[in-house]
Order: structure tokens, then C-alpha cells, then sequence
């Protein structure tokens, strides 16, 4: 048994998967598997299956078994964290100016505010049934919160026993580790040892594009969040759940962020 | 059964009752480091880093700043 490896960009982001294992090959079907996700869930493409969902949006669609599940988990992580990971602000990141994927180079500073105020409940805009969904019209859906958290638990799974996946910042670490310990992870500047456990960082210091622009949308207000916080990272049980509680702290803030995450978290990081 | 009898062993009675009761308080005397409520979870430990953030960790997180990590977690 040794320790194989593979990097790749997908998701906007690098993407690094580990695995114990006498045969690497099941690192390849992984990383095919995430970029088969990206090409599927993004919504750079306009025949993407997000985009062909958000362009019919006031009507049922049909969806596939995987977003139809990742529009569950965006139900779920609205509840989770009390209305803050929200889903729906696809209107309001393209009010911003989020138009285009960073790949592309930094989008150019704009803020249309007319299109921009308090967002509604994300269970009173959409709606999930079996096969088939329904998102208000003049709403759209971006997973680009929830979905790599849920995509490293999912394939940690696929890998195997003992493997780990980190999907731009975004882990599951399953299994023991290389050496029994648990699989060491860089983590608000020291190392810790994660055992079928998840962490995720949440923050502002990237993708932005101009003054007090940047990916996180408060939808409270439906504009790029303003906290005292510039980056959160989190210890959970799942990959999905930390990047869940990540967001959550960082909009709630450092005071109710401390309170929120000693409740749902082993470990976290607030910066600054 | 006379009446003295009976008086008799009910100081009795409560003479023992009395010396027991001494006895057992001055072999139980209280803790004045006696917990005053039973034990909770403890806290998570907070460490300001070189950077300027705070790291929170609870004890059940293994952590070492000795060893190399594989891979961290960074926003993205």
C-alpha cells in the first residue's frame, strides 16, 4: 500500500485527491467523475444543466438524480444555517458583477443596486420534487456554496477506505490516514489530523473585484456581505457540513460566529 | 414497663442519634474545592496565530505544528 495522488483544476478551483491504496486508477474515475460534475452543475455555460434549469425558471423541469440532490442539500443548508447559506442569489452575483467565471480574469467592478435587496426564503423560491423542480421566476440557483463540500464527501466514498478530497479548499478525509493517525491538513496555521471528518474555509480575501465586491452574498441585503471576519475555516463531521458552517459563521459575524460554531464545530479558525 | 424505663432509653436514643450525626459531619467535612456543579465538555482552547486569526480546538482535534500536512484547507 502507498500513498497515490492527483491534482487537477475543476470547479473554478485546484482540485487534489489522496488515496492508500496498491492501484491508483480509481483517482483518475474521480477526478472524470468531478469534472463530468462541473461540466453539469456550472453556470458559465449556458447548456449547462444548472443553466438550462435557471433559463426555465417559473416552470417544472426536469432534473437529474444529482441536482435534484444538490438542490435538496441547498434546502437543507438554508435551514442549517438559519437563511444565510442561501442558493437563490444568482440575481444578486450578477448584479454585483460576478458575470463570468474567474478563469476568465477578475470580473470588472459593478454594483446595478436596483436589482439588489433582501432575498426571499430560499424554500418560498424553490421547489424540489421527485425528478423535477421549480424556481420562481426572476431567481436563479448557484450551487457554487454548497456543491464542493457535498462532491468530496461523495467521492471520498467512491475512492475508497482510506482516501481524502480536497475540491478548492473544500475536504472529506476518509479513513486513518497513511499512517494510522488520521490524514494531516493544514489548518489556520498548524496541522490537524482528520478522521472520517470534513473542514472548509469560507472567506472574502478571494474572488473579488473591486471595492467591497466579492462571491459572498448576504441575503439579508442581497449584496456582497460586509463582517467582521475576512476568512472562517471549520472542523465537521462532512465536507458539506463544514463549508455550511463556514459560510454561516463568517456572514453571522465574530461574535455570533464564536457562539454558532463552538455548537456545531470540534475546531475552527477566524480571521482576523 | 416503668415510666423511668422509658425516659431512660429515650435520652438514650437520643444521645447515640446526636453523637452519630457529630461523628459522621466531622469525618465529612466539605471540600471548600468541591465542584459546585458536575463537570462539563471542556471548552475549546483559543491560540492567537502569527497571523493576526484566532484557532479554536477542541480537545477531541489532534493537532501538531511538527508535523507536514498533505494538504490544507484555503478559501477558494
Amino acid at each position: 500500500m502507498s500513498l497515490e495522488s492527483l491534482s487537477f483544476p475543476a470547479l473554478g478551483s485546484e482540485c487534489h485527491l489522496f488515496l492508500v491504496a496498491r492501484d491508483p486508477k480509481p483517482l483518475a474515475v474521480g477526478a472524470e467523475w468531478v469534472r463530468g460534475l462541473h461540466e453539469r452543475l456550472t453556470r458559465f455555460e449556458p447548456d449547462s444543466e444548472l443553466s438550462t434549469f435557471n433559463s426555465t425558471a417559473g416552470t417544472w423541469t426536469k432534473v437529474s438524480p444529482v441536482l435534484e440532490s444538490l438542490l435538496r442539500e441547498a434546502l437543507r443548508a438554508h435551514q442549517v444555517s438559519h437563511g444565510l447559506v442561501h442558493a437563490g442569489t444568482l440575481h444578486a452575483l450578477l448584479a454585483a458583477g460576478y458575470t463570468r467565471t474567474f478563469s476568465e480574469g477578475p470580473t470588472k467592478p459593478a454594483l446595478r443596486t436596483q436589482h439588489l435587496g433582501p432575498i426571499p426564503p430560499l424554500d418560498d423560491m424553490l421547489e424540489v420534487g421527485h425528478g423535477h423542480a421549480r424556481v420562481r421566476a426572476g431567481y436563479g440557483i448557484d450551487l457554487g456554496g454548497i456543491a464542493k463540500g457535498w462532491i468530496a464527501d461523495r467521492l471520498a466514498e467512491k475512492l475508497g477506505e482510506n482516501s481524502l478530497v480536497n475540491l478548492g479548499g473544500d475536504i472529506y478525509a476518509h479513513g486513518e490516514g497513511e499512517d494510522g493517525r488520521g490524514w494531516p491538513v493544514g489548518f489556520g496555521g498548524t496541522t490537524i489530523f482528520l478522521h472520517d471528518q470534513g473542514v472548509a474555509t469560507s472567506g472574502s480575501r478571494s474572488r473579488r473585484w473591486g471595492q467591497s465586491l466579492h462571491h459572498l452574498i448576504d441575503p439579508r441585503t442581497g449584496r456582497p456581505s460586509k463582517t467582521d471576519l475576512e476568512e472562517v475555516s471549520v472542523i465537521a463531521a462532512t465536507g458539506a457540513d463544514a463549508e455550511i458552517y463556514a459560510k454561516t459563521a463568517f456572514l453571522m459575524g465574530r461574535g455570533a460566529a464564536e457562539y454558532f460554531l463552538g455548537e456545531h464545530c470540534p475546531g475552527w479558525w477566524l480571521y482576523p | 414497663m416503668p415510666a423511668w424505663l422509658l425516659k431512660l432509653a429515650a435520652v438514650l436514643v437520643t444521645g447515640l442519634a446526636a453523637a452519630g450525626s457529630a461523628g459522621y459531619v466531622s469525618r465529612h467535612v466539605k471540600s471548600d474545592t468541591a465542584p459546585l456543579h458536575p463537570p462539563v465538555a471542556a471548552p475549546a482552547t483559543t491560540v492567537s496565530g502569527a497571523g493576526g486569526g484566532h484557532l479554536n480546538l477542541k480537545p477531541s482535534v489532534q493537532s501538531s505544528s511538527d508535523q507536514q500536512p498533505i494538504t490544507f484547507t484555503s478559501v477558494s
